[in-house]
């Protein structure tokens, strides 16, 4: 009876075990089977940020113009200022650690009203781990943020453009390329603990972020450094609204440098700029050229065979009347096409506009490109203004071949001379040299593309002979010179076009040109709005080309290409 | 009440069938409890070294970004200008241009025309002068 007592007591517990065992084992099922997260309730979701793209210049990765740094966001929650804690010591330690006004973070924990009082951000880890110390820290927290910097603070701001509040490109290259620059955000799902920490063997989902793709531009930062430094001075000195200027690249018709003046800091772009500093003045401000344009009807003369560069034109005591209309010009008696140019004789190049007649003049200005976009990957870009020739009065055709009547944009005007010095062929201006995703691969590569050839390479050749002759001894453009090179480029000063009329007082001082003029690399336009009290394209514009063109001349190591003598004359002088 | 210490008891405890069953599921759930605890503190372990990966790329880029803000061409003139470096490009006079042969180029400045001008009681005077 006994032993059979103690069998029966044994299998009890063997059976009792076995039970509980098989709970367990179902249990364990269960668990791992079935729905966690309808189990447990802690359903763990975390959104992973995903980078905007950069943005290079053409030095590649060394030099980043725009990228998207991580960081964290943090804000005052008053409400849940645990007692224990000294308000004081909290906004002290925020205060220090965001470099913020002690007193106006401690105003902040009073106001009672809201559970959300921005503070501000901050790149630095140690920071966070400061401001979560729950030991000592509450009513402060934090949140992700992806914020956009700019290394190189206003330079090409008006290439880059802005980012808004929403992490939606704004202005240039960031609006224009902003579904290639925005990333792709990932996601976590799974379980967290009791510590609101993710259990990484109950993850579920695991979608990793996509960064944006890399703009990398054709523009070089040390280029475009000099370029904005030329601007500037030249508006600050002639007490300027504005001023431009552009380098572009003739056989490819990649720009170098483009600069616009007054600039902004893409990073605080709503703070200090309004929209017409946020404007690209070198593609989005339409203006009468002036005589720069007469480099233009020069060459349609000549691709005509109505001319060469000596046949001679009577400009008379320096006032010819037109259709009623008198006009004015420094430049007296007979004159040739060649010396026309070098001395920027408005009567001889109206007469010009005659020889070829309206509807070759518009068909050439059309060859250029004025009137249409140039197609350039920014923003804002416009056509210009050029009516069609049928409409046009009986003056016109005398007025547009010296650059009135006609509105251009200065990238046209620089993609019109780039024309000339590229043997008459026209290429497409672009600044986004490719584009490659975050694996590497390249999404996007830009070519040189043909756009036409409005005139032949011969009669290109000789226009640059003649423009040469504006940067020598009695040329308009003599202060365009840079030691050891030679020079074509032409002067330009247009007055201000106003309702009614023109304006008496304000202008537009041009020059634009190519280095070195024989076998041409690059080149330059600078214009200057309302310069004061000088105004004159040959005051005003032509020393800051000479400045540029002689900085990116010896960056580019273009050899110089005038005999020493010359060169020795002006030696050191940039 | 007395033992009987002679007598022996042949009780059959368990049957080796249930015992061995008994520890065949002890030992299994032993070795799925070791295998969870390991998982997890992996899981641990690979969660805390994607945050420390996360803040590192982070921290990375943050530097690359701080550095890229040290050297614009501004920063670096005001750099070298603090230690009374001022950088221009070189005179004419101090230009050397060499064709493949290692001659000075024909027509342009060269060493040769630096030495032929500094004539020899300069180069005397200013030896003199150091």
């Amino acid at each position: 009876m006994h032993e059979r007592g103690i069998q029966i007591r044994i299998w009890i517990v063997a059976v009792l075990l076995f039970l509980s065992f098989c709970g367990l084992g179902a249990k364990l099922a269960y668990l791992h089977l079935s729905n966690h997260s309808k189990v447990t309730g802690r359903e763990y979701k975390r959104t992973l940020l995903g980078l905007r793209g950069r943005i290079f210049d053409c030095n590649g990765s060394q030099y980043p113009m725009a990228v998207s740094l991580p960081a964290r966001q943090f804000y005052i929650d008053p409400k849940s200022v645990k007692k224990e804690h000294d308000v004081n010591t909290i906004a002290k330690t925020v205060a220090s650690c965001l470099s913020l006004d002690e007193k106006a973070v401690l105003e902040k924990f009073t106001q009672t009203g809201s559970r959300y009082i921005k503070l501000g951000y901050s790149l630095d880890d140690h920071v966070f781990e400061v401001l979560s110390d729950a030991k000592h820290i509450s009513g402060v927290g934090a949140e992700e943020l992806v914020i956009r910097r700019y290394p190189q603070g206003r330079r090409m701001s008006h290439v880059l453009g802005f980012v808004n509040d929403m992490g939606v490109g704004g202005a240039g290259i960031e609006q224009q390329f902003n579904r290639y620059l925005t990333g792709t955000e990932g996601l976590i799902e799974g379980e967290k603990d009791a510590g609101r920490r993710e259990i990484f063997t109950r993850r579920k989902t695991y979608i990793p972020a996509i960064a944006g793709s890399d703009v990398y531009l054709t523009l070089d930062h040390n280029i475009q450094y000099e370029v904005e430094q030329a601007v500037k001075e030249v508006v600050e000195k002639f007490d300027a609204m504005a001023g431009w200027a552009i380098v572009q690249r003739v056989k490819t018709g990649e720009l170098l440098a483009i600069a616009s003046y007054p600039d902004f800091e893409p990073e605080n772009y709503s703070k200090e700029a309004t929209f017409d500093v946020w404007r690209n003045n070198a593609l989005a401000i339409v203006y009468e050229p002036g005589s720069i344009m007469k480099a233009v009807t020069v060459s349609a003369l000549l691709n005509e065979r109505l001319a060469t560069p000596d046949t001679m034109i009577d400009v008379g005591e320096g006032t010819w009347f037109y259709a009623g209309k008198p006009l004015r010009d420094h430049v007296t008696g007979r004159i040739s096409v060649s010396t026309a140019l070098k001395k920027s004789s408005n009567i001889a190049c109206a007469k010009m506009g005659l020889m070829l007649g309206n509807k070759k003049l518009e068909a050439y200005l059309h060859a250029y490109n004025f009137g249409n976009k140039l197609g350039i990957e920014l923003p804002g870009e416009e056509r210009g203004i050029l009516a069609r020739s049928k409409d046009w009065d009986k003056l016109k055709p005398t007025r547009i071949p010296i650059g009135q009547g006609v509105a251009v944009t200065g990238l046209q005007m620089i993609n019109a001379y780039s024309t000339l010095a590229n043997d008459g062929v026209m290429m497409r201006p672009y600044l986004v040299d490719r584009i490659v995703s975050s694996t590497g691969d390249t999404v996007f590569k830009a070519k040189p593309e043909i756009l036409g050839r409005p005139v032949r390479p011969e009669v290109a050749r000789k226009v640059r002979e003649m423009l040469i002759g504006v940067t020598e001894e009695g040329g308009t453009g003599k202060r365009a010179s840079v030691a050891g090179y030679s020079i074509g480029g032409k002067t330009g000063t247009a007055q201000k076009a106003v309702p009614g009329g023109y304006s008496s007082t304000d202008y537009y001082a041009s020059f634009v040109g190519f280095v070195p003029a024989r076998e041409p690399v690059f080149s330059v336009l600078v214009t200057v709005e309302r310069p004061r009290p000088q105004h004159t394209g040959g005051f005003v514009s032509a020393p800051a080309f000479a400045k540029i063109a002689a900085a990116t001349a010896r960056y580019l190591e273009i050899p110089p290409d005038l005999p020493p003598e010359e060169d020795e004359a002006d030696a050191g002088q940039l | 009440m007395r033992r009987n210490r002679k007598r022996q008891v042949h009780a059959k405890v368990l049957p080796p069938s249930v015992a061995g069953m008994v520890v065949l599921i002890v030992s299994m759930v032993l070795s799925y409890w070791f295998m969870d605890a390991k998982c997890a503190q992996l899981g641990q372990d690979i969660r805390k070294n994607e945050q420390k990966y996360a803040a590192f790329e982070d921290e990375c880029v943050r530097e690359e970004a701080r550095w890229s803000e040290k050297k614009t061409p501004e920063k670096l003139e005001q750099a070298m200008l603090q230690h009374g470096i001022a950088m221009s490009y070189p005179t004419a006079d101090q230009v050397v241009r060499m064709d493949a042969s290692g001659q000075p180029v024909a027509g342009q400045l060269s060493l040769v025309r630096f030495q032929r001008n500094l004539s020899a009681s300069e180069r005397v005077a200013k030896t003199e002068q150091k």
